[in-house]
């Protein structure tokens, strides 16, 4: 089974999702990628606190991927991206290689995220905004820490207001196939 | 110091820096993928001014729509720089969010209580679609 079934296999994702995506993940494709999701949720009639949500979610998702993922090694591991509805929900499912040393990691803080509840979230966002707030040594920073606050997994939650479903699949010796899933509850902002 | 505008691109937001009015507004959405690129020398500049305020008051105006959180660092480190204003310079800071918009009015919130500004939250109207 391919990665591609794998994933949709993890999120029950439909026959026809609204977006399946195999491929580099460039800016460009985000923005593209961003443009027609909301095309797409206009068309649906969505509500804007709704495709907010998404489209938070998704840039989250595929910025991450940019920042994170690996070398592509062939087309198997090629990154992929889906953006499905369903019945009560829409979700958010994506793949991509990882260097497997950053599994543990990984693994452990989406762990710790899934066993918080919405509350617990919301700290968790306000400390590291307060930890990011304390003065920071420039010469210490990398590429990276400049453009990341630590808060791209807490954001996600924040805004889905449920759980990842994720799973890793080894491909190689140092490289893992990281699947991640989450969703976004249609009925919770009805109003 | 010159001024500095920059109209809203495709992910980045319009900002305005008047430094001999003391004016400074950030509006719209912001999401580069490399945030710092975009803002560092906005923040480079905001931090000279904030040293030595050329303007009798400043008066800023956060008003995002959405941004994603590789833009926190930068907006951050403002909020940081804010807080060493001298002391007897008028200083007034407004945090502007969409009615129902949540997420960015607790952000607003957050830096808030986190810093010493006074940070004045505001609720605007969605705009019609």
């Amino acid at each position: 089974m391919s990665y591609l079934e794998d994933l949709k296999s993890l999120m029950n994702i439909s026959a026809t999702p609204i977006i399946e995506y195999r491929g580099e993940i460039t800016q460009k494709i985000i923005l593209q990628t961003l443009s027609d999701l909301e095309k797409t949720m206009d068309k649906l009639g969505e509500k804007l606190k709704i495709t907010r949500k998404a489209f938070n979610i998704i840039t989250e998702c595929l910025q991450n991927i940019l920042r994170y993922g690996e070398k592509v090694e062939n087309e198997e591991t090629n990154p992929i991206f889906i953006f499905d509805q369903q019945e009560n929900r829409y979700v958010i499912a994506s793949g991509n290689l990882l260097d497997k040393t950053r599994q543990p990691k990984l693994q452990m803080r989406l762990d710790e995220l899934n066993a918080m509840d919405w509350y617990a979230v919301q700290e968790a966002y306000k400390e590291v905004i307060k930890y990011n707030l304390r003065d920071r040594d420039k010469t210490q920073e990398t590429e990276k820490s400049r453009n990341s606050a630590g808060l791209g997994f807490i954001e996600m939650m924040r805004k889905s207001e449920q759980r990842f479903v994720f799973s890793f699949k080894e491909w190689s010796e140092n490289t893992t196939y990281f699947l991640l899933g989450i969703a976004i509850d249609k009925d919770k902002d009805k109003s | 110091m010159q001024n500095i505008t920059i109209p809203a691109g495709e992910n980045t937001p319009y900002v305005r820096c008047d430094f001999q009015k003391g004016v400074f507004e950030f509006k719209g959405a912001s999401y580069p993928e490399y945030a710092r690129e975009f803002y560092d020398n906005i923040v480079e500049k905001l931090e000279i001014y904030i040293q030595n305020p050329t303007a009798p008051q400043t008066h800023i105006t956060f008003a995002f729509t959405y941004f994603n959180t590789g833009t926190n660092p930068p907006l951050m480190t403002i909020f940081k720089a804010l807080e060493k204003m001298p002391a007897d310079h008028p200083l007034q800071i407004e945090w502007c969010y969409e009615d129902g918009d949540e997420d960015i009015r607790d952000l607003g919130e957050y830096f808030n209580t986190l810093t010493t500004l006074p940070i004045h939250l505001i609720s605007l109207p969605i705009p019609e679609e």
